[in-house]
């Protein structure tokens, strides 16, 4: 048997708690890791799903309807002097006109008469009576001043001899002249026919179409506004 | 001579009856042998069976749920843990015959039996919060699918008052126990994105350009409370998987 010293005994002593202390507390803390590690797989497997996550919270886009998009133009009809023209006709086909998909409409907006006032006032007017609302304005032909837009009653009822000559019907004409003055309203300018082919609505056809066809309708290339 | 007649009659007469009286008593110490050696087997089975029973359980809950590489669908794991739970609790493991359940008047009986319903009742608890967790991720999965359904039919609306109507309809929606938090409050989010649709629906009828405009506003910010689903979702679940685990503990 070996004999140890007194130090060596307690040395001896220490370690032999310490291995006992690590006997013991080791594996109870390695089985307790082991369950925390279980525990938190449990959950995390538990837990694991979340399929409202998923679900995109992101509005759909909604498309503007069209009558969201179109602007309204409203005016007002009115005649001024003695007319030949019937008002209520000239109403109805005025707003035909300016309604007509084949017209300003394709601009995206929409015309509406209201009673009175509005964005523009469409006027009947005596042929006599034309040059009252300015100096450019003449008893032949229609015009456009400001927010008046004026309809010569000679013109509504008879079109122009130009017009006429070229074989174009007086429904034509209305729908022309309605368009054109409207069009000055809307801030255009005259044109001129260039090498043929269909008239530009700015184009003066009541006077002479120029070499050109009659055309009621604005062309492609005059769909614009200084009012939009 | 008379006196040892005597004795001899007696002796004759007696013997028998000590026989008999030996041969009950050894009977009697025989049977109690053998009710007492059933009742340790009975009393020891029972033990044995409680514990096989929650060490049973706590394996497959292991080997489930606290796999390295858990499964995809929780719901169906938690489904094997309860089909297991009901196999092996089938018959409860701590009833014992009439013959022996007197014999809880000792402590160390009672004591066995107290245990076992112990483990029983905790098993009991583990599988009542399972369950109720298991139904909230099968619905959770449905309701989702169903707002995603929803979602996808009005990607690109055009009839305003059918998509109202069709985020309106929450019938399909489960109202179970578990689930009723996260259902209150989808059933919020889907009412407001009714409403913002009905309210798109009025304002074209009416061509109202201002009223369109809020009902878009009123459509983005009630989409925009979809995540909010998510997060009582997250905290229900949370709190039942909390419950789950603690009862897991306890195994």
């Amino acid at each position: 048997m070996v004999s140890l010293k007194p130090s060596q005994r307690v040395a001896a002593g220490i370690m032999g708690v310490v291995s006992a202390f690590a006997l013991l507390v080791v594996p109870f803390s390695a089985l307790s890791s082991a369950e925390t590690d279980i525990k938190s797989r449990i959950a995390a497997q538990l837990l694991s799903e979340h399929p409202f996550e998923e679900l995109s919270s992101a509005a759909p886009a909604i498309a503007k309807p069209k009558w969201y998009t179109n602007v309204t133009f409203t005016y007002s009809v009115s005649k001024n002097g003695s007319t030949s023209g019937d008002l209520a006709e000239f109403s109805r086909l005025a707003n035909e006109t300016l309604n007509d998909a084949r017209g300003w409409t394709r601009l995206g907006v929409q015309f509406k008469e209201v009673a009175s006032g509005g964005n523009f006032r469409l006027i009947l007017a005596q042929a006599s009576l034309m040059s009252s609302y300015s100096s450019g304005c003449t008893a032949d032909w229609s015009c456009n001043v400001g927010n008046s837009v004026i309809i010569n009653d000679d013109r509504w009822m008879n079109a122009s001899p130009s017009w006429n000559n070229a074989g174009g019907t007086l429904r034509d004409y209305r729908n022309m002249v309605v368009n054109h003055e409207t069009g000055h309203w809307l801030g255009h300018g005259h044109t001129f026919c260039s090498g043929g082919g269909k008239a530009t609505v700015m184009q003066q056809q009541s006077i002479d179409l120029q070499g050109c066809t009659f055309n009621p309708w604005p062309l492609e290339s005059e769909l614009w506004s200084t009012r939009l | 001579m008379k006196i040892k007649q005597e004795l001899t009659k007696r002796t004759r007469l007696k013997h028998p009856k000590r026989v008999i009286i030996i041969t009950l008593a050894a009977l009697l110490l025989i049977a109690l042998g053998v009710y007492t050696f059933l009742s340790y087997q009975n009393w020891t089975t029972l033990q044995q069976r409680s514990q096989d029973a929650t060490s049973s359980l706590k394996k497959a809950v292991d080997s489930s749920l606290g796999a390295e590489s858990p499964a995809e669908d929780p719901a169906a794991q938690i489904d094997t843990i309860i089909a297991h739970f009901n196999k092996t609790y089938g018959t409860n493991p701590c009833d014992i015959s009439n013959a022996y359940s007197w014999q809880t008047i000792l402590p160390a009986i009672k004591e066995i039996k107290t245990n076992c319903a112990t483990r029983s009742a905790t098993a009991i608890a583990l599988i009542d919060t399972l369950k109720p967790l298991s139904q909230f991720l099968k619905d959770q999965k449905s309701a989702s699918a169903l707002i995603a359904a929803n979602i996808e039919a009005t990607k690109n609306p055009s009839d305003y008052a059918a998509a109202a109507t069709l985020w309106q309809d929450t019938t399909k929606l489960s109202e179970t126990a578990s689930f009723k938090p996260v259902a209150d409050k989808i059933k919020e989010v889907t009412a407001s994105i009714s409403a913002a649709y009905a309210a798109l629906a009025a304002a074209s009828k009416a061509e109202d350009k201002a009223a369109f405009d809020t009902a878009i506003s009123a459509l983005q910010t009630a989409y925009a409370t979809i995540p909010n689903i998510n997060t009582v979702a997250t905290e229900t679940q949370t709190a039942l998987i909390t419950k789950a685990v603690e009862a897991y503990e306890k195994l």
